[in-house]
């Protein structure tokens, strides 16, 4: 069944994910970094997101540690949300492969067309 | 370390934007997060990050309400109602102008064009948000079916014994409402199974013949009404049986609503054609009292429903 296609910010944080368990504040520093940052997640936009995944599914809470005397949970991506993932990268892999190859062409076109 | 403590006291000020139970469950690793992403010396929060931590809690509050108040199938039926119900009124239109068609060329009479003549601009109506909604556009699918909601809304108030008119503003106007506070029609076509396409595509059909057998007088308002009741409950079996039970049953009082109301309207609209308009505030109250009190039992059954959230505030 076709999906809603997932937003920029939220494809980051499950791409985060992907590399293992993580707290809040090192999501917000790994998709600064996927993004060359770009996308700068903060705390509001972060967790509201984390309740919606958590919501549906892709994403689970891990473990808890206190650093500091403060409280920090991790999060992890569930088989679920590692296949929506998935699915997501797959279908922007496929439509950016499809525009740089036209876009060869297209550069091709101009290189050795008619003047 | 009284610096900390004043941006932290004004951190933990912003959370109260959060519901109680999110701040219970994750105020403490918040704050932790929000001194972490602080600089050195910050002794207010940013601007763009205390509206982010605003907008941020009342979207986590709207979510949870809406999922602990009517329940977790109310979303999933909204989502149902968002990809199955602009089909079905499109079946409906397309079922009336076949009907209409039909007459023309028995009778041969032109004058009948006028009767079909509103059936392409609802097509559209129902079909634009629909596909707007299905590419992601929510809000612009939103903003394209609130104007004609509000258009047919008004019709039917100023000219209730017009029966389709009060039917289409229903459909319209919860069209709106679906796209609106459910995830949308992509989510809908996930919990509906091929089964319930069949119920949706076959009721849709199955309760247009008896509407227009009396529009056409081909049959007495009585034995329609009943014909259409039969199809209302074989309906209502078939979407229990193919779908959740919770989204199910909150889908049948949502549809509850339209289908009896434009069956009752038409009914109505049978009566007037002969009688006096004079009558026609007395079936504005026929029509329109009754969705006042399904939408009061719609919210009733909402509540009973079970709170899978523990500790929710509501």
């Amino acid at each position: 069944m076709s999906k809603q296609t997932l937003q920029e910010p939220t494809f980051l944080i499950l791409t985060a994910l992907a590399a293992g368990p993580q707290h809040g504040y090192g999501i917000m520093i790994d998709v600064a970094q996927i993004s060359g940052d770009r996308v700068r997640l903060r705390a509001g936009t972060l967790y509201a997101a984390l309740d919606r995944l958590r919501g549906d599914g892709l994403v689970d809470a891990d473990r808890e540690e206190i650093v500091d005397g403060r409280l920090r949970r991790y999060y992890r991506l569930t088989p679920t949300g590692s296949r929506r993932l998935a699915e997501e990268a797959e279908r922007l892999r496929a439509n950016a492969s499809v525009a740089t190859s036209r876009l060869r062409k297209l550069a091709a076109g101009f290189a050795g067309g008619t003047a | 370390m009284t610096k900390m403590s004043a941006l932290e006291r004004r951190y933990r000020r912003l959370l109260a934007w959060y519901p109680a139970q999110h701040r219970h469950a994750h105020g403490e690793e918040m704050i932790g997060v929000l001194l972490a992403s602080a600089q050195d010396g910050q002794r207010r929060p940013r601007l763009p990050d205390a509206l982010d931590l605003a907008l941020g809690g009342l979207r986590i509050r709207a979510r949870a309400a809406l999922a602990g108040r009517f329940g977790p199938g109310v979303t999933d039926a909204l989502a149902v109602y968002s990809r199955a119900i602009p089909v079905m009124w499109m079946l409906i239109l397309l079922a009336w102008g076949a009907a209409i068609a039909w007459g023309m060329l028995r009778s041969g009479a032109p004058g009948a064009f006028a009767l079909a003549a509103p059936i392409v601009p609802l097509l559209l109506c129902a079909a634009f948000p629909l596909a707007l909604a299905w590419r992601g556009r929510r809000a612009a699918a939103v903003a394209v079916a609130l104007l004609p909601a509000a258009l047919f809304t008004c019709v039917a108030f100023w000219a209730p014994s017009s029966g389709l008119a009060s039917a289409d503003s229903l459909f319209a106007v919860l069209q709106v409402v679906a796209l609106a506070a459910s995830p949308g029609p992509r989510r809908g076509a996930r919990v509906m199974t091929r089964w319930t396409w069949g119920v949706v595509c076959a009721a849709g059909l199955a309760g247009a013949i008896p509407l227009y057998a009396i529009i056409f007088g081909w049959m007495s308002g009585g034995a329609g009404a009943l014909a259409f009741a039969a199809v209302a409950l074989t309906a209502a079996a078939g979407l229990l049986l193919t779908m959740p039970k919770p989204v199910a049953a909150r889908l049948i009082a949502m549809l509850t609503a339209p289908v009896y109301l434009s069956g009752l309207a038409i009914l109505t609209a049978d009566q007037f054609i002969a009688g006096p308009s004079g009558l026609d505030i007395a079936s504005f109250a026929i029509v329109y009292v009754p969705a006042l009190v399904l939408a009061v039992l719609i919210a009733v059954l909402g509540r009973a429903g079970p709170r899978r959230r523990l500790g929710q505030t509501g």
